[in-house]
C-alpha cells in the first residue's frame, strides 16, 4: 500500500491550486468554484487520517470519515448562500467582475 | 508586473511548503495490516452504538442548517416584483 | 538711666500717629483731618531726638557690644536682630531728621489745606516716612537698615504719587522706585558678599577694632566689589550720576514731599549708608575713589543742567543732586586723608554739609512752595516781581540762597569750604582729586549763578504774567523763619565746643586717627586765610554778579545765546544731557526686542512644532488610507502572504 504522504501532498496540491483560485480568478462564480476546491481538499485529509488510522497509531478511528460527511454539508450550504448574495450583487451592479466591485475602499 | 503572478509566486511557496513538511515528517508505523473503517462503522460512530452516543443530533442541526441556508438563498435570490 | 536705651521710641512715636490717622474714624481726626496728630508725633520724636543728641553730645554713645537688640527672626544657626546703635553720626541725622520734620509737617498745615479728605492720606503717610527714616538712621546692622532703606523708598513712592490721578506724578512716583530699586540691588548684592565672608549683618561685629576681622575674613578684591556695591545703594537713593533721573522727576509730588524727603532726609540716606560703612572703606582705596568721581561728575553735571531749568522746583531738584555730589566727594576725599594721614577732615566736612544743606535746602524748597502756593504755577517765566508781594519768602529764600552759594558767614560758606580742601588736600595722595576738586570749584561758580537766576527771575524786576500773589499764612512762613535762622547759625557749629570735628570723629570708631587737632582758632584761620577761600569766594561773587546783569538788569538779550554752539549747548542742558532720553531708548529696545524675539520664539518654534504633529498626522493618513482598495483579492493575497512568511518563520528561525 502506499503512504500516506502521497494523499496528503495531493491534498495540498489541491488546495494551493484552489488559493490561487480564489485569488487570481476575475469571475465570481469561478471564485466560489475554487473555494469549493478547497473545502474539498480538507475533506480529503480528513478521510486520509481516517483511513491510515490504524497504521498510524494502531486503533482504527472513523471520526474523520464523519467530519467529512459533516464538512460536505456545510460546504453545501455555504455555496446556496454565497450563489443567492452573488445574485443580488449582480442584480445592483450587472457585474459579476470582482475587480469592479469595490465600493467598501477608502 | 501582473498581480497574479505576485499572487502565483506566493501560493506556490505555499504548496512548496506544505510538501516540503509532509515529506519530512516522519510518519509512525505502528499497525501491521490497514483495515480501513468500513461503512458499518462510519454509520456506527455516527448513529451510535448504545444510548448516548453519536452524532446523529449534530446530523440533524446541520441538515436544519442547510435547509434554513437553501431557503434564505432563495429569498435572496428571487426578483423584486415592480 | 540711660536714655539712650529709651531710644527706640523714638521712632514708635510718629508710627502710632501713623495708625492713629490711619485708623480713627473722621470724627476723631482732630484737626486738618489728621494734621494735629502728624505735629504730635513728629513733635514728640522731635523732643525725645534732642534729649538723645544731648546725651550724645555730653559724651554718652550707645555701641557695639552694648547696643540693645532683641531677636527678630532666627533661621538655623543665624538669628537677625534688631537693635539700635546711637553716636555722634547718628546723633546729626537725628538733628536734621527730626528739626527739618517737624517744620516741614507744621508748614504742611498751611500748604495742603486745600486738599480737604486727601490731607488724612498724605498725613499717616508722612508719619509713617518719618517713622521708618528714624529707624534707618537708629539701626545697629546692615539688615535692619537695608529693610528701612526698602521702606522709605516705599513711602517716596507713595509720597511722590500722591495725586495719583495726574499720569505725569503716577509715572514719576514708579520711576523713583523703579531707580532705587536698581541701587536697592546692589546693596543687597554688596551685603551678601559681606554676609558671605564673615557671616554677620552687624555694625559691633563688622566694625570692631578698626574692621580687622572683616579684613581679615574678606579677600581684597572682595572687599572692593563689596563695598562699592554697598555704595552703588547709595548711588541709587541719593541720586548720584548715573541714577539720578528719578530726583528731577519726583517733583511732581507736593513742595512739602520735595522737601522733606528729596531734599533733607531720604536723600541723606545714602550718605548716611557711605559714612557708616567708613570702617570697611578705608581699607579699600580703590572703592574711595570711584565714590570721588561719581561725586564730581553729580556736582557738575547737575550744576549745568540746573542753569537751563525753568521749573523752580527742577533748579532746587537738580541743586540738591549737585550738593550731594559735593557730599559723595567729600567722602571719597575723606577716605583718603584718613589712610595717608589720619586726618578726618573730609569725613567732617561731608557730614557737615549734610547737616547745613538738609537745613537750607528745606529752607528753599519751603520757599518754593510758598512762592507756588502763591502764584499757582512751577514755571519762572510766569513770575517775576513777587519781592514786593511776598516780603517774609523773599527774604527767606535770599537767605538760603546765599548760604547755598556760600558766603560768609552763612553756614554753606564753612561747609563747602571745608569740602574743597579736603578734596584739595586729597589731590596729594592722588591726583585726580586736583581734577575732581576744579570741578568742585567749577560747580560752585554755577551753583552761585543758577541760584541767583532763579531768585531773580522769581522775586525781582516786573511780573511776567497775571496772578494773585499774597504772603503766606503765618503757619507757613514760622518755619521758613526758623529754617532760615538755622541756616545763618548752623555753620558755627564747626566752633561749638571741641569743635563738629572731634565730635564726628567719635563715629569713626576704632579707625585709627592722628591725635593731632587743629585748635578751633586755628581751623578758623586756616579757613580765612587760605588762598582758596579766596578764589572760591571771588568766583560766587562772579556768578552772583553775572546772574544780576542777565536777569535782573533789564534789556539783556537773552536770545543771543539761542542760536549757533551755545544754542546747541541749551538745548543739551534743556534735555538734561539727554540721559533720561538715553535710559529710555535703551529699556524700549531691549525690552521690545526681547519680547519681540519670545514672540517669534512662541509663533514659530512652538506653534509651529503643535501644527507640525497634527500635519504630519493627517499627512500619513493620507497616504496609508490608499491601502484600503476594496479589493477582496488583494486582502485574501495579504493573508496568504502572511502564512508563508509566519510558517517560513516558523521552520527556519524557530518559534516556542
Amino acid at each position: 500500500m502506499i503512504t500516506i504522504e502521497y494523499w496528503l501532498i495531493l491534498s495540498s496540491l489541491l488546495f494551493a491550486i484552489g488559493a490561487y483560485g480564489v485569488l487570481t480568478r476575475k469571475n465570481a462564480i469561478v471564485v466560489l468554484m475554487s473555494i469549493e476546491i478547497m473545502l474539498n481538499a480538507a475533506n480529503i485529509n480528513f478521510v486520509a487520517f481516517s483511513s491510515y488510522h490504524e497504521r498510524l497509531h494502531g486503533f482504527p478511528d472513523p471520526s474523520g470519515q464523519v467530519f467529512a460527511l459533516f464538512s460536505i454539508a456545510i460546504a453545501a450550504a455555504e455555496v446556496a448562500v454565497g450563489l443567492a448574495i452573488l445574485l443580488s450583487v449582480y442584480r445592483r451592479y450587472q457585474t459579476i467582475d470582482v475587480d469592479k466591485i469595490n465600493i467598501l475602499r477608502w | 508586473m501582473r498581480p497574479g503572478v505576485t499572487r502565483g509566486i506566493a501560493i506556490l511557496a505555499l504548496a512548496l511548503i506544505f510538501v516540503g513538511v509532509m515529506m519530512s515528517v516522519h510518519w509512525p508505523q505502528v499497525g501491521q495490516d490497514q483495515q480501513t473503517p468500513t461503512n458499518e462503522d462510519v454509520a456506527k460512530t455516527l448513529f451510535g452504538e448504545d444510548n448516548n452516543s453519536g452524532y446523529g443530533l449534530v446530523m440533524f442541526l446541520i441538515g436544519l442548517l442547510l435547509l434554513v441556508a437553501l431557503l434564505g438563498g432563495v429569498f435572496l435570490a428571487k426578483e423584486e416584483k415592480e | 538711666m540711660n536714655l539712650l536705651e529709651y531710644a527706640w521710641l523714638i521712632p514708635v512715636i510718629p508710627f502710632i500717629a501713623f495708625v492713629l490717622i490711619g485708623l480713627l474714624p473722621k470724627k476723631g481726626l482732630w484737626w486738618e483731618d489728621g494734621g494735629g496728630y502728624a505735629i504730635a508725633g513728629a513733635g514728640g520724636a522731635l523732643i525725645l531726638s534732642m534729649m538723645v543728641v544731648w546725651q550724645v553730645l555730653t559724651g554718652h554713645t550707645l555701641t557695639g557690644a552694648g547696643a540693645p537688640s532683641f531677636s527678630w527672626l532666627v533661621i538655623g544657626g543665624f538669628t537677625v536682630k534688631f537693635g539700635i546703635w546711637i553716636d555722634s553720626l547718628t546723633a546729626i541725622m537725628l538733628v536734621v531728621v527730626s528739626i527739618v520734620g517737624t517744620l516741614v509737617v507744621v508748614y504742611s498745615g498751611g500748604y495742603m489745606h486745600e486738599e480737604a479728605d486727601r490731607r488724612r492720606r498724605y498725613y499717616a503717610e508722612i508719619m509713617l516716612f518719618i517713622s521708618v527714616m528714624y529707624g534707618l538712621v537708629l539701626a545697629n546692622n546692615y539688615l535692619e537698615m537695608f529693610i528701612f532703606w526698602e521702606l522709605v523708598g516705599l513711602c517716596s513712592y507713595l509720597l511722590i504719587g500722591f495725586w495719583y490721578e495726574r499720569p505725569a506724578a503716577a509715572s514719576a512716583a514708579k520711576r523713583a522706585f523703579i531707580v532705587t530699586r536698581a541701587g536697592d540691588i546692589m546693596f543687597m548684592a554688596g551685603l551678601i558678599i559681606l554676609f558671605k565672608y564673615v557671616g554677620s549683618f552687624d555694625f559691633a561685629t563688622l566694625f570692631a577694632n578698626g574692621a580687622s576681622a572683616t579684613v581679615a575674613a574678606v579677600p581684597p578684591d572682595m572687599l572692593t566689589l563689596a563695598t562699592a556695591l554697598i555704595f552703588g545703594g547709595a548711588i541709587g537713593k541719593s541720586a548720584q550720576f548715573p541714577l539720578h533721573e528719578w530726583l528731577p522727576d519726583a517733583m511732581e509730588g507736593p513742595t512739602t514731599v520735595s522737601a522733606l524727603i528729596h531734599a533733607a532726609t531720604m536723600v541723606k540716606a545714602g550718605i548716611y549708608l557711605t559714612a557708616r560703612t567708613y570702617p570697611l572703606l578705608v581699607h579699600s582705596p580703590d572703592t574711595l575713589l570711584f565714590i570721588g568721581i561719581i561725586g564730581g561728575i553729580t556736582a557738575l553735571l547737575a550744576a549745568t543742567v540746573a542753569l537751563a531749568a525753568t521749573d523752580i522746583k527742577r533748579v532746587l531738584a537738580y541743586s540738591t543732586i549737585s550738593q550731594l555730589g559735593y557730599m559723595t566727594l567729600a567722602l571719597g576725599a575723606g577716605g583718603y586723608l584718613i589712610i595717608h594721614g589720619g586726618s578726618s577732615a573730609g569725613y567732617a566736612a561731608a557730614t557737615f554739609h549734610m547737616m547745613n544743606h538738609a537745613f537750607f535746602k528745606a529752607l528753599l524748597f519751603l520757599c518754593a512752595g510758598s512762592v507756588i502756593h502763591a502764584v499757582g504755577t512751577n514755571d519762572m517765566r510766569f513770575m517775576g516781581g513777587l519781592g514786593k508781594k511776598m516780603p517774609i519768602t523773599s527774604i527767606t529764600m535770599l537767605i538760603g540762597a546765599l548760604a547755598i552759594a556760600g558766603i560768609p558767614p552763612l553756614s554753606g560758606f564753612w561747609s563747602k569750604d571745608e569740602v574743597l580742601t579736603a578734596v584739595y588736600h586729597a589731590g596729594d595722595f592722588h591726583l585726580t582729586f586736583f581734577i575732581l576738586w576744579a570741578m568742585g570749584v567749577a560747580t560752585a561758580f554755577l551753583t552761585a549763578f543758577y541760584m541767583f537766576r532763579m531768585w531773580f527771575m522769581t522775586f525781582s524786576g516786573n511780573p511776567r504774567s497775571e496772578y494773585h500773589a499774597h504772603e503766606s499764612p503765618k503757619i507757613m512762613t514760622v518755619p521758613l523763619m526758623a529754617l532760615a535762622g538755622l541756616a545763618l547759625v548752623s555753620g558755627f557749629a564747626l566752633f561749638i565746643g571741641s569743635g563738629f570735628r572731634s565730635f564726628i570723629e567719635g563715629s569713626l570708631g576704632s579707625i585709627p586717627l592722628s591725635a593731632e587737632h587743629e585748635s578751633l582758632g586755628a581751623i578758623a584761620a586756616d579757613v580765612l586765610t587760605s588762598p582758596f577761600t579766596f578764589l572760591v569766594l571771588g568766583l560766587v561773587i562772579v556768578g552772583i554778579l553775572l546772574a544780576y546783569r542777565i536777569y535782573y538788569v533789564p534789556g539783556f538779550d537773552r536770545s543771543r545765546f539761542a542760536a549757533g554752539v551755545p544754542g546747541k549747548f541749551q538745548r543739551a542742558l534743556e534735555n538734561r544731557w539727554y540721559i533720561s532720553k538715553f535710559y529710555d531708548d535703551f529699556a524700549v529696545t531691549v525690552v521690545y526686542g526681547f519680547s519681540k524675539l519670545a514672540d517669534v520664539f512662541d509663533r514659530r518654534v512652538i506653534d509651529g512644532a503643535v501644527n507640525g504633529f497634527a500635519y504630519l498626522g493627517a499627512r500619513t493618513g493620507n497616504v496609508i488610507r490608499k491601502a484600503q482598495s476594496g479589493n477582496v483579492q488583494r486582502y485574501a493575497s495579504l493573508i496568504v502572504v502572511a502564512i508563508v512568511v509566519l510558517l517560513l518563520f516558523i521552520l527556519f528561525v524557530g518559534g516556542a
